[in-house]
């Protein structure tokens, strides 16, 4: 096959599978909605102020339709979803799709500043660890990687929370719009998918470094600095490239654990709350947008990678 | 460090911590409920090793029951997640066609989730409690055996031997149990052992936001949670479940790092 078809072919192929896994997530999310198609109707009945006696509930059931059979009530849940009709929530009678919008920014900019200062601080420490001499920000690193994968997000947030806020008060988290309040989740958020990101990145630097290429440009005079820009950063930044949307999924669900904690008022939060009250549509509007989102970077992420490294792809369709 | 060293350190001091869980509260009849109102938030002392709750319940009890409950679902969730995810990976390597197929894109489907946000949603739909929290952790989890399983299977099924085999009248659950399974034996358990912390935190972290909800069953992450309202005046009461998931955490990964150095999967030959 010439190059161009061979592109042509995983392009195709790469769209059918993202279809594929766009019906699978839309399944699912809706085989979760399954277990508790009782609870639905009777949440019903109680919010219409009706007695929730088994006849009202088999009215409801009824009207409803989840007495349907299944693939009738996929199809209408995934064409009313296409439409944004995501159903509404029952703590506050609005449209799941609205509640979860007004939350979205203050989520996204926690993760979009998690992720930068992440990928600062990953590429600085990658580095540091191939050009230090004396081995120090690769030790640092270790131990950085370490006691990372080791400590749970909330011991992370609940250690800043005491440290930064109870002992040295040196910010105030309980003030909403203070600047502290949003250093701390932040930092967290940064120290929880720190590890991961700055593992997979020396490990890639490390292989890259090794390389015949590395040696014979030495060989012909050339510094390590001016390689390492030049060349090895480039071609180690490819696994990590696909590590990232990894990381993405680590932001989003550690977003969870930190919006819960510091009080943001994101969308993480407001997920954590519908589950303690049982409010359902919520849960399955949020893990239904979340799992879509995350195929879309997913797919960015590769397609992102195709453009800047398309050998990886071609080659390896050729060597199997 | 060698890894000679990590798996020798790692085990050790995390079969230590489990040990000590399941034997002290036998041991000395230890009562994680006695509640003694009179004895509330006393800072850690000779009497009361790691301190009292608010409702002076000891924290060492607690800390030494609630690691049953926490070890014990994560070694039970470590054992299901590997006992699945080599079952489907072996059926979907060993198969192929339109069985491959259909688990590829299961897994593929479960995939594209982040792990945490669909361990909540089933976990939020189940409603709280420890046997949900084990559920969702082990759907989310099983992937990563299936996926290796089945590569691993895949370049298995293709050696010469086992065709040999095939040809001499090995029948398939020979060929499945003889020549496959055993080979799989030291990739796969190095996956259990680097699994085994990474269940501790996201056991812990689900119950931490309340999702294993059982006033009467400690739990280490529900422990970090209850003790957050009397941070400023009861430090030593978050302190000690953290570091003491910390350190089990950091035991477990140390031995599963060792384990994984020692195996080198790209070392070893297929």
């Amino acid at each position: 096959m010439s190059y161009r078809k061979q592109v042509k072919h995983l392009w195709i192929n790469g769209i059918i599978s993202m279809m594929a896994v766009l019906f699978g997530v839309t399944a699912l999310v809706f085989c979760m909605s399954q277990f508790v198609r009782g609870d639905i109707a009777e949440a019903v009945v109680l919010q219409r102020g009706l007695e929730p006696i088994p006849q009202q509930i088999e009215l409801v059931k009824e009207e409803l339709g989840l007495n349907d059979s299944l693939p009738v009530q996929y199809v209408r849940w995934v064409s009313k979803a296409l439409q944004g009709d995501l159903g509404t929530s029952y703590r506050t009678g609005q449209p799941v799709w609205y509640e979860l919008w007004i939350r979205f920014d203050k989520t996204l900019a926690l993760a979009f500043s998690s992720a930068t200062v992440a990928l600062l601080v990953t590429l600085f420490l990658g580095i540091g660890s191939i050009t230090d001499r004396s081995g120090m920000i690769r030790r640092l690193c270790s131990v950085l990687i370490m006691v990372g994968i080791s400590i749970p997000t909330f011991v992370i947030s609940l250690g800043f929370i005491y440290l930064f806020a109870i002992r040295l008060q040196w910010v105030n988290v309980i003030h909403s719009d203070s600047l502290g309040q949003k250093i701390l989740p932040v930092l967290t958020l940064t120290l929880a998918i720190l590890p991961a990101s700055l593992k997979v990145f020396q490990t890639s630097l490390d292989e890259q470094i090794k390389q015949l290429y590395v040696t014979v440009l030495k060989s012909r005079g050339y510094s390590l600095h001016h390689i390492l820009y030049k060349d090895v950063l480039k071609a180690s930044l490819a696994p990590w490239l696909t590590q990232f949307s990894m990381t993405l999924g680590h932001l989003l669900g550690g977003s969870v654990m930190v919006e819960t904690i510091y009080g943001i008022g994101g969308i993480g939060q407001f997920m954590m709350s519908s589950i303690l009250n049982r409010d359902y549509p919520v849960i399955s509007g949020y893990v239904l947008i979340m799992g879509i989102i995350f195929v879309l970077l997913h797919q960015l992420v590769e397609l992102i990678s195709r453009v800047l490294y398309p050998y990886r792809y071609v080659l390896k369709r050729n060597r199997s | 460090m060698s890894h000679q060293k990590k798996i020798w350190l790692g085990g050790v001091g995390f079969a230590i911590i489990f040990g000590l869980c399941l034997i002290l509260p036998w041991l000395f009849n230890m009562d994680a409920q006695s509640v003694h109102l009179e004895q509330r938030l006393l800072p850690v002392s000779f009497t009361h090793l790691f301190g009292t709750d608010i409702l002076g319940r000891s924290q060492l009890a607690r800390i030494l029951v609630g690691g049953k409950t926490t070890l014990g679902l994560a070694i039970l969730a470590v054992i299901m997640t590997g006992t699945i995810g080599v079952f489907m990976g072996l059926l979907s390597g060993y198969c192929e066609g339109w069985v491959d197929s259909l688990i590829g894109w299961m897994m593929d489907t479960l995939l594209a989730f982040p792990n945490m946000i669909l361990a909540l949603g089933i976990a939020g739909m189940l409603g709280p409690s420890l046997h949900n929290i084990l559920i969702a952790v082990v759907c989310v989890s099983w992937i990563g055996y299936a996926k290796l399983t089945r590569t691993l299977t895949h370049s298995l099924k293709s050696k010469s031997y086992i065709k040999i085999a095939r040809l001499s009248g090995a029948n398939h659950a020979q060929i499945i149990y003889r020549h496959i399974l055993r080979q799989l034996v030291p990739y796969v358990s190095v996956l259990m052992a680097m699994d085994i912390g990474v269940m501790i935190l996201r056991i812990a972290g689900l119950s931490f936001l309340g999702l294993g909800a059982s006033a009467l069953q400690p739990e280490w992450g529900m422990m970090v949670q209850e003790s957050r309202r009397y941070m400023a005046s009861a430090p030593w009461l978050l302190l000690v479940p953290s570091g003491v998931i910390f350190l089990t955490v950091g035991f477990a990964n140390l031995f599963g790092e060792g384990l994984t150095e020692r195996f080198d999967p790209r070392r070893l030959e297929l």
